[in-house]
C-alpha cells in the first residue's frame, strides 16, 4: 500500500504543479491516472519515486517515509517501469533484468547465480524467457516494455509505478500490457500507471484518478469517474462513452472523442 | 541470500513458480519456438568471458616478451632470457654491463609503463563512457590532460627535475578536474551531463595556459622539451617514475573494479539508476576520483596520449559485449597490449622517435572509423 499525503510539488518559479495533492494506493487495486498532456503526470510520479524534492508532504509505503530511505531501501519497496527507450548501449534483455537485482546487492557486490535465478524467473513470469539473450534494441516496442516490467518483478517490490506503459504500442501489444498488469495485480503487486486512452481504465479494471490542474478527482471505480462530462471537462473536448452490446466484446467500453466539423 | 519476489502478503524464499495459464502468450512470440515454460527450468548458464580474457593475456604477454628484442642496441631473445633467469641465479652471467642495463633499466621500465599507462587510460575511457552513457567520451572530458598538459609545461618553464615535472602535471590535472566538478556543481549540483559542459570550458582555459607557456619558454631548450611532452613519450620512464604512477593506478583500479555493478547498473541512466538503488551522488564522485587519479597518474608519466581511451573499450565491447565487469579487465589488457605496441612502433623507428602521441592517432584514428563501420549500431 501507498500514500500520498498532502503532496505539494513546483518548479522553480512558476505556479506550484499540485498542492494538497493526497490518494492512497491500494494492494491488489490497480490505478490508472488519466491527465492531459503538461499536467504534471510524469511529475507525479517522479515524485512518487523520490526523483523530484517535494516542497512538502510525504510518500508513505507499508508505513515507511520514502523520503527517509536510502536509495537501495526505496527501491525494494516501490520499483518504476520508464517508457521503453533504447539504451546507451548493446545490452542483452538479462542484462537489463539484472539491473533490478541491485537493491538487493551490497554497495561492492555483484549479482551472483541466485540473483540471476531471479531474473531468469521474473523474464518467465511475463513469458518472455525466450528473449534473455537478444539485443535489448533489437527487441519490438512491445517487448522492451515486458523486459522493463520484468527488470521491475527482478526487483522484488510490491509496488510498480508505470510511465505510460502502452505509448507508441500497436493495440495488440497493449492489450497484451493491460493484461499483464491485470494478472501482476490480481497476484498482489500495487500498481500505478499512466495512459492517454481511458479506455485502459476500464480495461484494467481496477480505479481510475484524473489529474488537472494541479487537482486529483478519484481515485474511484471507472464506471463512477469515467463519465462524458467528467472526460469532456479533463480534456476540454467532445467525448461519447460507448458500451458495446453485442459480440466478443460486450459489456466493454469505448472512449470516444467527437471529431469537430 | 534468499531470492524475494513477493506474491500477496508471502515473501517467496525461491523463484516463484510460473504460471503461465494467467498470461497471454506475447503476440511477438514466435510459434516455432517450443513454449518457454518447456525451455527454461533453471538459470540459464551464466555467458562468461573467461576464454576471451585468457586469450588475450596470451596475446598481451607474449607481446610483451617480444617487446625485449626492439630498440636501437640487438640484443638476441636467448640473452633477454637467461639477464631474467640470472635474476633469479638460474643462468651464468656471459654478458656485459651495459646489456644488462639496456634490458633491466631501460626496456623493463619502458615497457611495464607501456602496459600501465595503456591500461589506465582504457579503463578511465571505459569507466567514463559509461558514466555520461555515451560511447564518443575520452579520458580528458573533465580536462585531466590539459590541466596536466599546463602542469608539466610550467615545470619544464621553471626548470624542474623530471620527478617535479611529473608531480606538477599530476597535480595541476587533478585540480583541473577539481574545477570542472566546482564548475559544474554551480551550474547544476544533479545533472552529470552538464559536467561535460564544464570539462569543456575547464579544458579550453588549460590549454590556453599551455600556449602562454609556450611562449614565455625559451625557444632553444625549453619549447621543444614542452612540444615533446605534450606530443606523449615513454623516452623519459624511469623506475622511479613508474612506481610513482602505479600506486594511483593499482589503487583506482581496485575502487573502479569493486564498484562495476552499480556502473553496469548506472548505464540505466541517472534516474532510472536511482529508483533501481544506486546512490547515484557516492558512486559518481568515487568513479570521477578514480577515473581522474588514474588518468592524471598516466598522462604526468607519458605526456598526452589520445585515442587509447576511446578506441580501446569500443574494441572490448565487440569483443565480449557492454557489461562493465567485463569490460573494465579487457580494456586494461587490450589498452596496455595496444599502447605496448604503438611504443614497440617507435622504438623501432630507430634514431629518430615517433612521439607516442602522433602514433596513437595515425593509427588509432582510422582504426576506430573501422570499428565504428563495423559495429552497425545507433548510438544517438
Amino acid at each position: 500500500m501507498l500514500t500520498a499525503e498532502n503532496l505539494h510539488f513546483a518548479w522553480p518559479a512558476t505556479q506550484p504543479l499540485f498542492t494538497n495533492l493526497s490518494f492512497t494506493l491500494r494492494q491488489g487495486i490497480p490505478l490508472v491516472l488519466l491527465g492531459p498532456n503538461g499536467t504534471g503526470k510524469t511529475t507525479l510520479l517522479r515524485c512518487l519515486l523520490g526523483l523530484e524534492r517535494l516542497h512538502s508532504g510525504r510518500v508513505m509505503v507499508d508505513g515507511q517515509n520514502l523520503a527517509t530511505l536510502s536509495a537501495a531501501k526505496a527501491a525494494r519497496h516501490i520499483a518504476y517501469v520508464p517508457q521503453a527507450t533504447s539504451a546507451a548501449f548493446a545490452f542483452r534483455s538479462i542484462d537489463i533484468v539484472l539491473m533490478g537485482r541491485t537493491p538487493h546487492l551490497a554497495f561492492m557486490a555483484s549479482p551472483t547465480s541466485l540473483d540471476r535465478a531471479a531474473a531468469e524467473a521474473a523474464m518467465t513470469r511475463l513469458a518472455i524467457a525466450h528473449l534473455a539473450d537478444r539485443p535489448f534494441d533489437e527487441l519490438s516496442g512491445g517487448e522492451r516494455q515486458l523486459v522493463l516490467i520484468a527488470r521491475a518483478l527482478a526487483q522484488g517490490s510490491p509496488v510498480l509505478v508505470l510511465d505510460e506503459p502502452c505509448a507508441s504500442l500497436d493495440i495488440a501489444r497493449q492489450i497484451h500490457i493491460i493484461a499483464t498488469l491485470r494478472t501482476l495485480a490480481a497476484d498482489g503487486y500495487t500498481i500505478l500507471m499512466t495512459t492517454h486512452l481511458p479506455d485502459h481504465a476500464f480495461l484494467l479494471a481496477g480505479e481510475v484518478a484524473m489529474l488537472k490542474d494541479g487537482r486529483l478527482l478519484g481515485p474511484s471505480p471507472p464506471a463512477e469517474l469515467l463519465t462524458a462530462e467528467s472526460l469532456e471537462a479533463l480534456y476540454a473536448t467532445p467525448i461519447d462513452l460507448l458500451q458495446v452490446q453485442s459480440g466478443r466484446a460486450r459489456g466493454q467500453t469505448l472512449c470516444i472523442p467527437i471529431m469537430p466539423c | 541470500m534468499p531470492i524475494s519476489l513477493r506474491y500477496r502478503n508471502n515473501t517467496l524464499t525461491l523463484p516463484p513458480i510460473p504460471r503461465f495459464d494467467t498470461v497471454a502468450p506475447h503476440p511477438d512470440a514466435d510459434s516455432a519456438l517450443p513454449h518457454p515454460s518447456t525451455t527454461r527450468h533453471q538459470a540459464a548458464p551464466r555467458r562468461t568471458f573467461a576464454p576471451v580474457l585468457a586469450l588475450s593475456a596470451l596475446a598481451v604477454l607474449t607481446l610483451f616478451l617480444l617487446s625485449f628484442l626492439v630498440g636501437p642496441y640487438p640484443i638476441p631473445p636467448t640473452t633477454v632470457a637467461r639477464v631474467f633467469l640470472a635474476q633469479l641465479h638460474l643462468a651464468e652471467r656471459t654478458w656485459t654491463d651495459a646489456v644488462e642495463m639496456v634490458v633491466l633499466d631501460v626496456r623493463l621500465p619502458r615497457i611495464a609503463a607501456a602496459l600501465l599507462v595503456g591500461a589506465a587510460l582504457a579503463c578511465a575511457g571505459a569507466t567514463y563512457q559509461n558514466l555520461f552513457r555515451n560511447p564518443l567520451v575520452s579520458p580528458g572530458v573533465l580536462g585531466v590532460s590539459s590541466g596536466a598538459g599546463f602542469g608539466a609545461a610550467l615545470g619544464i618553464l621553471l626548470g624542474l627535475p623530471g620527478i617535479g615535472i611529473q608531480g606538477l602535471a599530476f597535480l595541476l590535472g587533478l585540480a583541473a578536474v577539481a574545477i570542472t566538478i566546482w564548475l559544474g556543481r554551480s551550474f547544476d549540483r544533479h545533472a552529470t551531463l552538464v559536467l561535460v559542459v564544464a570539462g569543456l570550458v575547464v579544458s579550453a582555459f588549460f590549454q590556453a595556459l599551455v600556449s602562454l607557456t609556450k611562449i614565455a619558454a625559451d625557444p632553444l631548450n625549453q619549447l621543444p622539451s614542452i612540444t615533446f611532452w605534450l606530443l606523449g613519450g615513454l623516452n623519459r620512464t624511469t623506475p622511479t617514475a613508474l612506481l610513482t604512477a602505479l600506486v594511483p593506478i593499482a589503487l583506482s583500479g581496485c575502487v573502479l573494479h569493486a564498484l562495476r555493478w552499480q556502473v553496469h547498473t548506472l548505464a540505466a541512466g541517472e534516474d532510472e539508476a536511482r529508483t533501481l538503488g544506486v546512490d547515484i551522488r557516492r558512486t559518481r564522485i568515487l568513479l570521477i576520483l578514480a577515473a581522474t587519479l588514474m588518468t592524471a597518474a598516466a598522462t604526468s608519466l607519458c605526456g598526452i596520449v589520445g585515442w587509447v581511451g576511446l578506441l580501446i573499450p569500443h574494441i572490448v565491447r565487440m569483443l565480449v559485449g557492454p557489461n562493465y565487469a567485463a569490460v573494465l579487465p579487457m580494456s586494461a589488457l587490450l589498452g596496455g597490449g595496444f599502447l605496448l605496441g604503438m611504443d614497440n612502433i617507435a622504438r623501432f623507428t630507430g634514431t629518430f622517435e615517433i612521439p607516442l602521441g602522433i602514433l596513437t592517432a595515425l593509427i588509432g584514428a582510422p582504426f576506430f572509423a573501422l570499428v565504428l563501420a563495423r559495429s552497425r549500431r545507433q548510438w544517438f
